[in-house]
């Protein structure tokens, strides 16, 4: 009781809340603008809180993720461009509800199914983590690697059109994070080329700002069109809520379930709101009793996929707290924003730092409550927002990740390195290579390799015999094999048919 | 047949950086034949890399010459002599600012970066050069006063300082 005390205490502070609301709106400032997303905006404020204490930090990153992915849903329904990748699926609906009217409907409706989709996450968050974390504790490397094999392929797998550019990416994502000294031991230098900058590796944010916004300018510059385009905003008027009680109650088992399936894809490693709030609204729409009205303009669709989106974010902190694993591209980077403040999540995490979990689901829960007041009381703020020019925000918002790369160690390697990862980024998108699998690989790729000479040890070279032992690991492994066979065959399959 | 030669090719990328990356690894001091160190992991990678180039070989060579698929560009986003030169502006800007970066100073470097960075991502009809040195002044005096005065960061001062 007094942990979680502590852990409430140490979040309700004038200063945390007020990162907390800063953060917040941030994060709906860069989720609400097309081609600038919640990992931008994650990478770009990192290294602000190098300077600031542990819980604060940590509180203001999980501000902008909440915000992020919530920001999403205004393009999404006023100029029918998600945001966000999280909110495709909102532009189905939410985009005709505008166009008949009906915005500030739309708007209430998303906001509210938004709010209640990250409360229930978070619930889910605060049940779940503390039993498995007490059940991973008995993890030890082949169990480790296993999972980190299972997540990688998954992720590579799943996400991407084509698994074998995923694997690949996941692969180079390793190799990129095999640079400096080797985490099983030595002091040689792995592929440093002459720079000692690189004995502890890349860093993980100009690794970021590069494959994020770098690669982004990249796009601007060569296809100008796309940042000078001028969207139309829909008019839109709030009244209340935007919604009426009877509508509500309508709309309470298209809620829960849709925070479900939110939650359980948030869970699974890398699949995250992206694919979470598409599989809520083909469910919402095979489980009416009128799916024809769906992309019409109904409320039911815009509940579906903004409840499932926001619940992802609870899912996906799932395994970062409990196993180290992030769930999706932005627990990667708190990952690395923990890893930076000095604290391994893991299950030893529950017990060793108790009231700091307590504190991270304090600061998600005031967050929640943050984007659900910023976002009903200053739509106007960011409808002005909307309306700025994306070639006045990109320059700027550039200068700001390289003053934060540069801020982060003074030194303009780090901008160099930033600029490097931009130009493979760019090349990644130009030939349809995924971001996410690299970046797992790069942030997961230390702990692969760890676990898997420690493995080698234990085992004394006999891996397959290793595993035989670890029921948990060959499950993890078996499945991570069987998703890769199905989806390289199911691509090969689908190559096989005829163009038409 | 764009599509074909441009999976072909990228398998063949990559299998050329799992060999380099496998002679690398080579030249990574082993601790002892019975213990793996830190050459172990690069030289997995290696064959994991080029068993995903041997991947794209063959797909590429089985694909039909006209068969369309993930790898080709979106349109309005196809690479032409027009799009090549427009990256290497960029990539001459972006070099300029950070290799200037130190020497000019951040106030400097960073206003006339915005300004020209706005100006090659803005279509010809749409340059308004006023209101972008506006925009680009006053948003670097923004910057350097949030970060060095509220985050105390050092930030270059070259020529200023």
């Amino acid at each position: 009781m007094s942990e979680i005390l502590q852990g409430l205490t140490s979040v309700v502070t004038p200063e945390i809340l007020a990162y907390m609301f800063i953060g917040t709106t941030i994060g709906i400032v860069f989720g609400s603008i097309p081609g600038l997303t919640s990992n931008m905006a994650v990478a770009l404020c990192l290294p602000m809180t190098f300077r600031m204490g542990t819980v604060t930090g940590i509180a203001f990153l999980i501000a902008l993720y909440i915000g992020g992915i919530s920001g999403g849903l205004i393009s999404a329904i006023l100029i029918n461009i998600p945001g966000t990748p999280a909110s495709v699926a909102t532009t189905f609906d939410g985009g005709p509800m505008a166009k008949k009217g009906q915005a500030g409907k739309a708007l209430g409706v998303g906001i509210t199914a938004s709010f209640i989709g990250t409360i229930l996450s978070i619930a889910a968050l605060i049940c779940i983590s503390p039993v498995l974390a007490r059940f991973a504790l008995k993890f030890g490397p082949y169990e480790l690697f296993a999972i980190c094999v299972f997540s990688l392929t998954m992720l590579a797998s799943l996400v991407s059109g084509s698994a074998l550019k995923g694997i690949t990416c996941a692969v180079l994502g390793i190799v990129c994070s095999l640079v400096g000294v080797a985490p099983t031991g030595g002091t040689t230098i792995r592929f440093g080329f002459g720079f000692r900058q690189l004995a502890s590796g890349f860093d993980i944010l100009p690794v970021l700002i590069g494959l994020f916004a770098v690669s982004e300018i990249f796009a601007a510059a060569i296809w100008p069109e796309r940042a000078t385009d001028k969207d139309h905003i829909q008019s839109y008027k709030i009244k209340g809520f935007g919604f009426s009680l009877a509508e509500a109650a309508g709309q309470l088992w298209n809620l829960i379930r849709s925070s479900l399936i939110g939650i359980g894809i948030g869970i699974l490693p890398g699949i995250g709101g992206g694919t979470s709030n598409i599989i809520a609204y083909s469910v919402a729409r095979q489980s009416s009793k009128e799916p024809e009205k769906f992309g019409t303009g109904i409320i039911d669709g815009v509940v579906a996929s903004e409840a499932s989106n926001n619940a992802s974010i609870g899912g996906a902190m799932i395994p970062l707290l409990v196993l180290g694993i992030p769930g999706d591209t932005v627990t990667a980077m708190l990952l690395g924003g923990l890893v930076i403040k000095g604290i391994n999540p893991g299950p030893l995490l529950f017990t060793n730092q108790a009231p700091l979990v307590y504190s991270i689901f304090f600061a998600m829960i005031v967050s929640s409550i943050f984007m659900f007041a910023i976002m009903y009381l200053g739509m106007r703020f960011f409808v002005k927002v909307l309306t700025i020019p994306r070639y006045v925000l990109l320059p700027v918002v550039l200068a700001l990740c390289f003053v934060g790369t540069y801020g982060a160690n003074n030194r303009i390697f780090d901008c160099w390195v930033a600029l490097a990862f931009g130009l493979v980024g760019f090349a990644m998108k130009r030939f349809k290579f995924p971001l996410p699998p690299f970046i797992l690989g790069f942030v997961l790729g230390e702990t692969v390799e760890l676990n898997l000479i420690r493995s080698l040890q234990y085992s004394q070279n006999d891996l397959i015999g290793a595993f035989r032992q670890s029921p948990i690991a060959m499950v993890f492994l078996l499945i991570a094999l069987t998703v890769v066979v199905f989806s390289v065959t199911k691509g090969l399959r689908g190559k096989k048919k005829p163009a038409v | 047949m764009k599509e074909k030669r441009e999976t072909i090719l990228m398998g063949v990328f990559f299998l050329a950086s799992s060999a380099l990356l496998f002679v690398s690894a080579m030249s990574i001091p082993a601790p002892n034949a019975l213990t793996k160190g830190g050459d172990y992991m690069p030289k997995v990678m290696a064959v994991f890399l080029a068993v995903c180039s041997l991947g794209f070989l063959v797909t590429g060579i089985m694909k039909e010459p006209d068969q369309t698929g993930s790898g080709k560009a979106e349109a309005g986003q196809e690479m032409g002599k027009k799009q090549w030169f427009l990256f290497a502006v960029e990539l001459a800007l972006l070099f300029s600012y950070l290799y200037l970066l130190k020497t000019v100073g951040f106030l400097i470097m960073t206003s006339a970066y915005i300004f020209v960075q706005a100006w090659v991502i803005t279509v010809k009809e749409e340059r308004r050069p006023v209101k972008m040195a506006v925009i680009a002044v006053v948003s670097t005096v923004i910057i350097y006063l949030t970060f060095v005065k509220g985050f105390k960061l050092l930030l270059p001062a070259g020529i200023l300082g």
